[in-house]
């Protein structure tokens, strides 16, 4: 006899980790560094945010259920925000793009403040 | 349902050999960053699967720390990276 809730815990195990694998292969096959913390950071907080789920409705104590709530919520505010640090300093530091780049609003930007009688 | 827990160990350790190859061989140091915030992320839905599969809940509380230190090491590797980048296009300018 299975039980239903198992059968929806091992969906949601399942999903976070293909969405894992995804997100790896992304970070394997994409051209710069720019693509690959696209691929990978988005992806991942989606991982981690099903095992969670998963986590959360498996052991079905509030304090463990608490606990992973604050982990998702730590998840969600902290990795948009070191990505972006990460994502700012690899374009001052000159990382390549891939040859298919067609805009770089940064660059545009930065050029048009550090001269401004060009506007 | 330890059959679940067997198959998705295997998933993330197979995806967890493609960040450490990324780990390996990333041409920038951004790279190698996002890679190391990626073995982070791995090393929580371990642990998490680990907890529910030997009955451990208390292994959650060590789940919140790999989380925040995973934040830290990347905040403060692009902290560098930014720093050491100004100060060499400030070096190449002021000459």
């Amino acid at each position: 006899m299975i039980n239903p809730l198992e059968i929806v815990i091992a969906f949601f195990l399942v999903l976070g980790a293909a969405i894992h694998l995804l997100s790896s292969i992304g970070l394997v096959r994409f051209g710069d560094v720019f693509l690959r913390m696209h691929a990978s950071t988005k992806a991942s907080t989606l991982g981690v945010g099903f095992v969670m789920i998963a986590t959360a409705l498996y052991f079905g104590e509030p304090l463990i259920t608490i606990k992973l709530i604050a982990l998702l919520v730590i998840y969600f505010f902290t990795s948009p925000t070191g990505v972006q640090v990460l994502a700012h300093a690899a374009h001052t530091s000159e990382a390549p793009m891939v040859r298919e780049t067609w805009i770089d609003e940064l660059a545009v930007h930065q050029s048009d403040e550090s001269n401004p009688e060009h506007q | 349902m330890s059959i679940v827990f067997d198959a998705v160990t295997i998933m993330l350790l197979i995806s967890l050999v493609l960040v450490i190859y990324r780990l390996v061989r990333g041409p920038t140091l951004p790279d190698r960053a996002v890679a190391g915030d990626q073995v982070a992320i791995h090393v929580v839905g371990l642990i998490a699967v680990y907890s529910m599969s030997s009955q451990q809940p208390i292994l959650i509380d060590l789940v919140i720390v790999v989380a925040i230190v995973g934040f830290l090491s990347m905040a403060v590797i692009g902290i560098y990276i930014d720093r050491a980048a100004r100060g060499k296009a400030n070096r190449d300018s002021g000459v």
